[in-house]
């Protein structure tokens, strides 16, 4: 058996040759995401700079600890405040007492220099004590490194998995489809005597030895990319300088065994397939396919559709600001897209009929691709995955991107915006209004179990702040905001006009007692809470909005120190990250499509030579062959672009029922340029052999 | 009913949806004769054929190969006694374009796990005027030469029948002469048992016995046979079909 397995493998290198680089290359990309991705979950030691020669650091407290009720217990939990509070003055007069104490910078921490234990003594749980590395947690944003890895660790999560996504769906499908196209020579080793064990054993085979010689060139592959992938990172400013990738084993041990199980997994539903065919049935010539949707996989796309619909209505009436988040916009529309590819081949031949074209090469061009339906869904599917992928990561984040934009520029009355860093209060010019607000947090607790941090805006001028917001109030009156009130929104609990909230402010003092003046809709989710600077302890004015007062009030607007403009939201879609992620997937689909294609038009040559022996002339074979490439593409980017309706359609219901501005972006460009390159791919993929096989 | 039936046919039938290919077919083939099968297109001689041989199933009736029910057989048992009992040769050859001559000789023995002595493949190849080919591919083979390879390879495991679906559809006629000689002789000296679809009279000639079968049913059959009693009654058959669809297609 072994050497029919050899033998096969040494003739039909060409189709194999397919397959091994699609499950190299996916083994590859998934050893570099691993690694990228290993490297993001630990931040490198600093070395403190601050209180480097002094031996133990006192911090001041840097977090809230409010007891709930879990279960028939009281437990402490913790949140973290924005920034550490100064050290407590007695603490400080004790240590100051006994001890050389060092000041540097502000007042939320001192150097000591005395043993550790003596100050943990002294100081109890009034303050934290620092020692060794731990010291550089009194650096300046000793949270930076983390903060950059979390974005990149975002990044390559998503990465990774649209990878492994796209890579298990071509390489599972490259593999089905070139089972499907030795049909014949299945039933010639069935005639000769084979049984179906041992021809679905001889796939298997097959497919191990492929999948292990590609996991292992992928994985050499990965390990060259890795390296590469921290350079484009960093040069692209995704990444800190520092960033360098680790020597993580796992990723290598992931990979590789999820390419031999890809690769086997596509061998058995292909396999059980092959065994299933009857001698005769096998040779007789059908190149109409009739049974081109396997049940079980009518089932499973069936339940992946299902599923990503039913997801997707259950998140948008139970959840919609979920709908905003790229966690889900990523994963959700993924189900959606395998579940229509998986039921591709119901839609192709309807799809193909629906062409109009008339002429010899027109009729051919609709009843091949009806009549040779696993080849047009093998060709439309990837189509329509890198399409509907394009579609719904562009569109959402763009169209969440656009709302934030919209919903900014609706809630302001002012003419002119001052953003930065720490601005300095300015004195309205005559004729002006000027509302300063500052970011700040409040914590509430949510029920007995919870507390929650809120992101909250602090406002210096309520009666400013109150003419010039035009923020969604669903109740009250922002105009009652004063030192002893608040302005919630609808996430809160406790969320009527006239009810009281107990708040701990941003530095942990509290809990005070405030009333809620005014109630406002959930939004994208930036709606957050309002109150006044006396109860927001050390935030720091970053935005100014005024109006009326003409040049005046520009000039005084640019002495605080900000830019003056128009308002643009900060946080604009990771474009190179999103980049990286649909180039994997294109990358992918155009070695699956020319793979398919120039297995699929290299068996044709039979059928071409009857064409020829008809009286067609070599151009208009090649028409007919291109034709249907490019019908099978278009069939895909049209199923593709329905997934994208379908994703958007639910986003935009989502941003209806968070009373935000709904305002859908389809990614044209985006999705244009993914076919686009799809259709030369595949024409260019089914030209050559057929320029070939008519010479 | 004659206890050295190497096949046996007991009401079989086979529908393709609504077309009753074969519709009822009792036949017994004789151990250590050349039976010729025929019949106009469409007559099912090619279904009979294969169900006979296990390669399709009946929708009724019984198939005993060398007193072997057929009938029940998983696809593997099937497969095992159709390695071990049955040898098939088509018109198209069907060799594995991949293998040499004495690899597709040899492959119903490796398939079965057995151990394949070079001078027994060399041998069979011999035996059907091959000696020297074994390495060759089907490619560098003539068409005859091919045919030739199949029956080899179809003998290899001495199977009690050896069935032929039109073996000499695809030959010229001297070609198509020197493989029906071998297929005569395998008769007579080694008495083995052969039945073939043919449309050919010259071939069906070379029989002992010929089968005629119409629209699934048994029209018939004629034993020592000449190329002009088979040419008349193909003509008379085919007429009586023609005359009975008033003009329908016969193909």
């Amino acid at each position: 058996m072994l050497s029919v397995v050899l033998s096969g493998l040494r003739d039909r290198w060409a189709s194999f040759l397919g397959g091994f680089v699609a499950l190299a290359l996916g083994v590859g990309l998934l050893v570099t995401m691993g690694l990228g991705l290993s490297a993001t979950f630990h931040a490198p030691e600093r070395s403190p700079q601050r209180f480097a020669s002094s031996p133990v650091v006192v911090q001041g407290r840097d977090r809230l600890t409010v007891d709930v009720r879990r279960g028939p217990d009281t437990v402490p939990v913790e949140q973290r405040l924005d920034r550490p509070q100064p050290v407590d003055d007695d603490v400080l007069r004790a240590l100051r007492a006994r001890w050389t104490v060092t000041a540097s910078g502000g007042p939320d921490a001192v150097g000591v220099d005395a043993p550790a234990a003596d100050v943990r003594a002294l100081v109890g749980d009034r303050a934290r004590v620092l020692t060794g590395n731990e010291r550089a947690r009194a650096d300046p944003d000793p949270e930076r490194d983390a903060r950059a890895l979390v974005t990149l660790n975002a990044l390559l999560g998503t990465s990774g998995g649209v990878t492994a996504f796209v890579s298990v769906f071509v390489v599972a499908s490259t593999f089905a489809f070139a089972v499907a196209l030795r049909r014949r020579e299945f039933g010639l080793l069935r005639t000769a005597g084979a049984t179906p064990g041992q021809i679905r054993r001889l796939l298997l085979a097959e497919a191990a030895v492929l999948g292990v010689l590609a996991s292992a060139a992928g994985c050499a592959l990965g390990a060259l990319g890795a390296p590469l992938l921290a350079r484009t990172l960093v040069d692209g400013g995704l990444a800190p300088a520092w960033f360098t990738i680790g020597d993580a084993a796992w990723p290598f041990h992931a990979a590789f065994w999820t390419g031999v199980t890809v690769a086997l997994a596509g061998a058995v539903a292909a396999s059980r397939r092959a065994g299933k065919v009857g001698p005769a049935a096998a040779l007789r010539e059908a190149d109409v396919d009739a049974d081109a949707l396997p049940l079980g996989r009518a089932v499973l796309g069936t339940a992946l559709l299902l599923a990503g619909l039913g997801l997707l209505a259950w998140t948008c009436a139970t959840d919609p600001s979920a709908l905003l988040k790229r966690k889900t916009y990523t994963t959700l529309p993924m189900l959606l897209t395998s579940g229509v590819a998986l039921l591709s081949p119901l839609l192709v031949r309807p799809a193909a009929r629906l062409l109009r074209a008339r002429g010899a090469v027109g009729t051919l061009v609709r009843e091949n691709s009806a009549a040779a339906v696993r080849r047009t869904a093998a060709v439309a599917a990837p189509v329509l995955v890198t399409v509907a992928l394009a579609g719904t990561l562009f569109g959402s984040a763009a169209s969440v991107t656009r709302a934030k934009e919209v919903e900014a520029r609706e809630q302001t009355a002012a003419q002119y915006v001052a953003r930065g860093e720490g601005l300095a209060a300015v004195a309205a010019p005559e004729g002006a209004v000027v509302s300063p607000t500052g970011a700040t947090s409040v914590f509430v607790r949510d029920g007995d179990e919870a507390v929650v941090k809120y992101g909250a805006r602090a406002v210096a001028d309520p009666a400013a702040f109150a003419e010039l917001a035009r923020l969604p109030v669903v109740a009250g009156d922002l105009r009652d905001l004063d030192d002893r009130s608040i302005v919630v929104n609808e996430e809160f609990e406790r969320r009527r006009v006239g009810e009281t909230v107990d708040v701990w402010r941003a530095d942990g003092s509290g809990p005070v007692r405030l009333r809620i003046v005014a109630v406002l809709t959930l939004g994208t989710g930036d709606n957050g809470p309002y109150v006044t600077r006396a109860n927001a302890p050390g935030a720091v004015l970053d935005r100014i909005d005024a109006r009326g007062g003409g040049a005046a009030t520009v000039r005084a607007l640019e002495a605080s120190g900000g830019t003056v403009g128009h308002l643009v939201t900060g946080a604009s879609p990771n474009r190179l990250g999103m980049v990286l992620v649909l180039g994997i997937a294109l990358v992918y689909t155009v070695i699956g499509l020319a793979n398919t294609l120039l297995m699929a038009t290299s068996v044709r040559g039979g059928e071409l030579a009857s064409l020829r022996l008809a009286g067609a002339t070599r151009g208009q074979i090649l028409r007919v062959v291109t034709g249907e490439a490019a019908l099978a593409v278009a069939i895909g980017t049209v199923l593709g672009l329905m997934v994208t309706g379908v994703v958007l359609g639910t986003l935009g219901a989502g941003l209806a029922t968070l009373s935000a501005p709904v305002a859908l972006v389809v990614p044209w460009p985006v999705a244009g340029t993914a076919a686009g390159v799809c259709a030369t791919v595949a024409i260019a993929a089914s030209a050559i052999p057929a320029w070939r096989l008519t010479r | 009913m004659t206890p050295n039936a190497a096949v046996r046919l007991r009401r079989l039938t086979r529908h393709h949806r609504d077309v009753h290919a074969l519709d009822g077919v009792d036949l017994d083939f004789h151990a250590g004769t050349f039976t010729a099968v025929m019949g106009p297109s469409g007559s099912g001689k090619s279904t009979l054929l294969q169900c006979a041989a296990g390669l399709d199933r009946p929708t009724a009736g019984t198939v005993e190969v060398g007193g072997v029910a057929l009938e029940g057989l998983s696809e593997r048992r099937l497969t095992l006694l159709r390695r071990d009992r049955i040898g098939f040769v088509f018109q198209s050859f069907n060799l594995l374009p991949s293998l040499t001559a004495a690899q597709n000789v040899a492959l119903p023995l490796r398939l079965a796990g057995r151990r394949v002595s070079r001078p027994a493949v060399r041998e069979a190849l011999a035996r059907v005027g091959l000696a020297g080919r074994e390495r060759h591919r089907p490619g560098e083979l003539s068409g005859g030469q091919q045919q030739r390879v199949a029956i080899a390879r179809a003998l290899i495991t001495r199977p009690a029948v050896l069935f032929g679906d039109e073996p000499t559809g695809a030959l010229d006629s001297t070609t198509s002469r020197e493989v029906l000689d071998m297929l005569r002789d395998l008769v007579d000296r080694e008495s083995q048992t052969i039945v073939m679809v043919t449309h050919d009279p010259v071939a069906a000639s070379r029989a002992d016995r010929v089968v005629f079968l119409t629209d699934g049913r048994v029209a018939g059959e004629l034993t020592g046979p000449t190329v002009e009693t088979v040419t008349a009654r193909m003509t008379g058959l085919e007429t009586d079909r023609v005359g009975a669809s008033a003009g329908g297609a016969a193909c």
